[in-house]
């Protein structure tokens, strides 16, 4: 009975096929295998013998059972019956109770809501030297001492792998680099998102540490202007990081910022707010409770202003001719990131 | 006592084992840092980028502080874009963000060098606190491109902090 349950479950049920795909890296149009991917083999591995010890158990159930009905008034046949089916039970319990001690387990020591199974592991591209998107050259060591962020430097900049947080139609890895661009922001420093790497560079934005063209964002903490705030009016990571910058240079940030012919009266010019946004402009977008242009001054107004504007133009508004000179240098600098 | 019993005693121990260790590890207190600015009657601890807060008076209830009327949260410290502290034209505009505890100083008459200075050390006095705390807190320096198209979009920071740029 024995050898003939082991010939069934080595060379017939289903589950060993899935051992042809242990090996998760390597082959014709897979990537390259790194370190990663030994976990994922053990990973592979338990995942395979928990599928074949499942088939077993029912497999012995069903033994068992034919066992149970054949024994007739034989007791001692019986009682071997029903003592082999609660102890297949009882050790398939074990073996699952063990996955769910482990996952609780894990889960309360990494404390973060979004964990998923302990037993998923995703491999991640590491950075390589060398890679063209890593293009500043200043460093930024606000990050040294954080985790996950130094190892894969080149020329001073920080760089960070993003969470893998799903594969794509094409096979390719989803990256969330949302965590990544926030450790970065907060110490005020520019974060550059490459989805295809599934890395973010971070440069510090202060002057005398960017590159040649000196151009800085909104503070991480300016909640009329900073990256991620802009990213809640709708805007793409790279439109926030643009206009990030074009607020800047047009209003050093600030949402309160009046009129300009207000405080200069004998200047036709209505610019306006966070984005220095027009009157005529403004009366053409704007609508809602942000409707009337006494609102420009408003930040979550200017924004969704902005917001529109950028959808329907583009950045055309503040790259004009004799608009903001700068604003071309923002788009060039913060562009393609 | 029959082997099942065995199994099902040394089963529901481990669990219970299990479960304690799990309730442990999640009650047990954890270092939080949290880059937060906290308020008090008297004193406000301000984040600070080298690590440790910056505790100053509470400058919210000083008269010199305005509430920014479309912008609630944020406050003008001192001088106004319409009128400065002392009834001149403003030479910089310091607003402040209740939430995060960052500062913006927009420098608005040249020399911008001197309103830097001007700001920097209007800001020293007001807050009660020494360059190097100063230097740590969230700000940013920046010129308007209404004011200075070529000086606008750079963080200068405080001419005496160490990564300062000369204006």
């Amino acid at each position: 009975m024995t050898r003939i349950l082991l010939f069934l479950l080595f060379f017939v049920i289903p589950s060993f096929a899935f051992g042809a795909d242990l090996v998760p890296c390597g082959g014709p149009g897979e990537e390259a295998c790194q370190a990663c991917h030994l976990v994922g083999l053990v990973n592979g591995v338990i995942t395979w013998l928990i599928g074949i010890l499942g088939t077993i158990a029912a497999i012995i159930i069903v033994y068992a059972g034919i066992k149970l009905v054949t024994s007739g008034g034989n007791v001692s046949a019986k009682t071997v019956a029903h003592s082999m089916m609660t102890n297949v039970i009882i050790g398939f319990v074990i073996v699952l109770a063990g996955w769910l001690l482990i996952d609780t387990i894990m889960k309360a020591m990494v404390n973060d809501d979004n964990y998923g199974m302990w037993n998923v592991v995703q491999c991640v591209e590491q950075p390589k030297a060398g890679e063209k998107h890593l293009v500043y050259s200043n460093p930024s060591t606000a990050l040294s001492g954080v985790s996950g962020w130094g190892t894969g430097s080149l020329s001073g900049s920080m760089v960070a792998t993003c969470d893998a947080d799903g594969i794509n139609s094409d096979g390719s890895l989803n990256y969330n680099c949302t965590a990544q661009v926030a450790q970065c922001q907060s110490t005020a420093s520019i974060a550059t998102v490459n989805t295809v790497a599934g890395t973010v560079t971070c440069t510090s934005s202060y002057g005398g540490t960017t590159d040649s063209s000196g151009l800085g964002q909104c503070n991480p903490s300016n909640g009329a202007c900073s990256v991620s705030a802009l990213m809640g009016y709708g805007l793409s990571s790279e439109q926030a990081n643009i206009m990030s910058c074009i607020a800047m240079t047009e209003s050093s940030g600030i949402p309160s910022t009046p009129p300009y012919n207000t405080v200069h009266p004998g200047s036709n010019s209505s610019a306006c707010g966070t984005f220095q946004i027009v009157g005529t402009t403004w009366r053409g977008v704007a609508t809602g409770a942000c409707a009337d242009f006494s609102n420009c001054q408003n930040a979550s107004c200017n924004a969704q202003v902005m917001s529109s504007l950028v959808q329907s133009n583009g950045y055309s508004d503040w790259t004009c001719a004799n608009c903001n000179n700068k604003a071309d240098d923002c788009v060039a600098r913060y562009g393609g990131s | 006592m029959s082997k099942l019993s065995y199994i099902l005693i040394t089963f529901i121990l481990g669990l219970l084992l299990a479960i304690g260790i799990t309730l442990y590890i999640k009650n047990k207190p954890t270092l939080v840092i949290e880059n937060k600015v906290t308020y008090t009657d008297s004193s406000v601890i301000l984040p600070s980028t080298t690590g440790s807060p910056v505790e100053v008076i509470n400058f919210l209830k000083d008269p010199a502080v305005i509430a920014d009327a479309q912008n609630p949260g944020l406050y003008f410290v001192g001088n106004t874009f319409l009128k400065g502290s002392d009834n001149s034209v403003p030479a910089y505009v310091v607003t402040y963000e209740e939430k995060n505890g960052y500062f913006n100083i927009a420098l608005l008459v040249k020399p911008l060098a001197r309103a830097r200075l001007d700001a920097e050390k209007y800001l020293e006095n007001f807050l009660n606190i020494d360059e190097n705390s100063l230097c740590s807190l969230s700000y940013t320096v920046s010129v308007p491109g209404y004011v200075d198209e070529a000086a606008s979009g750079i963080d200068y920071r405080f001419s005496f902090c160490p990564d300062n740029v000369p204006l």
